[in-house]
């Protein structure tokens, strides 16, 4: 098992405008795997997506990744995590507009990998991996939105992560390259065993995992 | 890894091309404004120095011990005897650090002119050859009519008025006045003498009362060949300090010494003092004001770019990381800033000393003077260092902040 979550809970506010985002969540997820967190509007899929990411904390409950129980406190950490094992796609893509897109693939692993020849190599393989070999010194603002989305997920692989979460990857996507991005993901879940986890409403996205997760109002069901 | 870091400030710098313009042009202004106010003392102080070295007083004076803490009961009581004044001009002039070596006499008297006007005057007896050369180029002592005695071993029957003092005396070029003074035994003296010049002290209640004669008519007319003082001029102005224990040195076992000129004249360093009061507290004001500016524009730049700050974080870039992004960044606005306010306060100060813009005279002056300021690469490295720091303090104060906040706040910031 690569990551499990026993009572999980997350509150937002306090006192009068207290609001339960998660109620004691539990929650496996094995390496390889290819799951979706599903659910309407509300019903915590980011809340949740952020704990697992350690970008967020938990307001109760334990967090396991690798068998290893994870103390927010402990910053440095939490910040190895980020770097070595955890992997991110957001929503809006969230490229730094002054670097390249193999400079942006780099910079993913600037902790992980110290040689730069190596990052450099390892930003080149997997922009190529997602057919962007052509346009590795593009910056963000020559890409189409589902270019800039699969340098996203270049960067996410960066360091060979053991996990990336998604959230919403498709949101800001046509249908075209919905379907290409989640062709992608799939193949490179099969490739590489990169474990994915991610929060949509896209059926068609929903069709292609083996694992689906529904939230609702911040509980399983 | 630190120069990956350079080059995204740098390019981040670029990006924001207006912004940072506005940063880099406050900074340059204000940089221009501390060299230029700096170079206007420097010359003040520069001018003051001038004046006070040239107007007369030299660079150091020579004079008994006594002279320094006690007061003189009889004319010339602590004056220096013929010999020992002869002796020490010669050795003083042996030296190559001294330009010229003057003996002066001063006492004060009664001058009248016809038996009908008479009044006190405060005379120096002067070694008139020498002090023209001393006061070349010091429009304090200069001529306004007539010139300086001639022949004075021939003929040492002349005297110079300071201005007011001839108006009183309804005295001209070429006219005659008698000079009245208590002579070193007690008694009385007087002397014809012809006026062939009258020139401005600078100083309004000066210019009342100063005369200067040939130190061959002051002997006479006092009856002793006591010095009161010798003045010594060094070849560089500003070597006081250097050649001050030199001279010293040679009168070492002597009963003199010599004072250096912002000792005789002590209001130069209540000067000194008060005018780098106000350029220190006028220059805090300014720093403050263009770290607000410049802190202004980074919290701008910073607030920007919360969400990379936060998908960075979210890649595990470190703080201290982050920190040094923007760190570069205001020192890029600050460097580059303060190179341009160089060039701005160098070229500024090069148009203004062209000019020809005049000063009005200072208080309890009567000459005006030529604006002119003196920039020095000292203050221009120091604006370059400070507005540096002030780039780095500018950026590290928000970033600082932001980087407080968890990394999905970060991310979802707005």
């Amino acid at each position: 098992m690569l990551m499990q979550l026993k009572k999980i809970t997350k509150v937002f506010g306090t006192d009068i405008a207290e609001v339960r985002a998660l109620k004691g969540i539990d929650l496996e997820v094995d390496a390889g795997a290819f799951t979706a967190v599903s659910g309407p509007s509300g019903s915590g899929k980011s809340t949740l997506l952020n704990i697992i990411g350690l970008l967020d904390d938990a307001t109760s409950g334990e967090y396991y990744f690798d068998g290893e129980k994870i103390d927010n406190s402990n910053e440095q950490h939490i910040n190895h995590l980020r770097a070595f094992d955890l992997g991110f796609i957001f929503q809006d893509f969230n490229l730094l507009p002054v670097l390249t897109a193999q400079e942006n693939v780099e910079m993913s692993a600037l902790s992980s990998i110290s040689n730069a020849q190596e990052r450099k190599a390892q930003a080149q393989h997997f922009l190529e991996q997602v057919g962007l070999e052509d346009k590795m010194n593009a910056f963000p603002n020559q890409l189409s939105g589902g270019q800039q989305q699969r340098v996203s997920v270049a960067r996410s692989l960066m360091g060979e992560s053991k996990l990336i979460l998604a959230d919403e990857p498709t949101a800001n996507l046509d249908s075209e390259n919905t379907l290409k991005l989640i062709e992608l993901m799939r193949k490179l879940n099969q490739d590489l065993g990169t474990a994915f986890l991610f929060s949509t409403h896209d059926e068609r996205l929903l069709a292609k995992v083996n694992n689906t997760i529904k939230l609702l109002d911040g509980e399983i069901v | 890894m630190i120069g990956k870091w350079f080059k995204i400030a740098w390019r981040n710098v670029v990006r924001n091309k207006r912004r940072s313009m506005v940063a880099i042009w406050t900074v340059a202004i204000i940089s221009g404004s501390i060299i230029l106010a700096h170079g206007y003392i420097n010359f003040t102080f520069w001018g003051l120095t001038r004046m006070i070295v040239q107007g007369g007083t030299g660079n150091m004076q020579i004079v008994d011990n006594r002279m320094i803490n006690e007061f003189e009961t009889e004319l010339l009581e602590f004056g220096l005897s013929k010999k020992m004044a002869d002796d020490t001009v010669k050795k003083l002039e042996s030296n190559k650090d001294v330009r010229r070596v003057m003996q002066r006499v001063l006492f004060t008297g009664i001058v009248s002119k016809d038996d009908s006007i008479s009044t006190v005057f405060r005379a120096t007896g002067i070694e008139s050859s020498k002090e023209v050369r001393l006061q070349q180029g010091n429009s304090a002592g200069a001529f306004v009519k007539g010139k300086m005695f001639k022949d004075t071993e021939k003929n040492p029957f002349q005297v110079i008025l300071a201005v007011d003092l001839a108006k009183k005396l309804s005295v001209d070029v070429g006219g005659e006045v008698v000079l009245l003074a208590n002579t070193v035994e007690g008694g009385i003296n007087a002397i014809d003498a012809t006026v062939t010049g009258i020139y401005d002290t600078g100083i309004p209640i000066t210019n009342q009362l100063a005369l200067k004669v040939p130190i061959e008519l002051a002997h006479q007319l006092l009856l002793t060949d006591k010095t009161s003082s010798i003045v010594v001029q060094l070849r560089d102005i500003e070597a006081t300090r250097t050649v001050l224990p030199k001279v010293n040195n040679l009168l070492k076992g002597s009963v003199m010494s010599a004072r250096p000129w912002y000792d005789i004249k002590p209001y130069f360093k209540a000067v000194e003092t008060i005018y780098y009061s106000i350029f220190t507290v006028m220059g805090v004001i300014i720093m403050v004001v263009a770290l607000l500016s410049v802190a202004n524009v980074m919290g701008n730049t910073v607030n920007e770019r919360v969400p990379e700050i936060g998908t960075l974080r979210a890649f595990g870039i470190k703080k201290w990381q982050l920190r040094l992004n923007f760190i570069f960044e205001g020192l890029i606005i600050g460097f580059i800033g303060a190179v341009l306010g160089a060039i701005l306060g160098l070229g500024l100060a090069l148009v203004l000393n062209q000019s020809g813009i005049m000063m009005p005279p200072p208080p309890g002056r009567t000459t005006a003077y030529p604006l002119l300021i003196l920039p020095t690469m000292g203050t221009a490295f120091w604006v370059l260092a400070m507005m540096s720091v002030l780039g780095v303090v500018a950026s590290y104060l928000p970033i600082n902040k932001i980087l407080k906040k968890k990394v999905v706040e970060q991310l979802n910031h707005t």
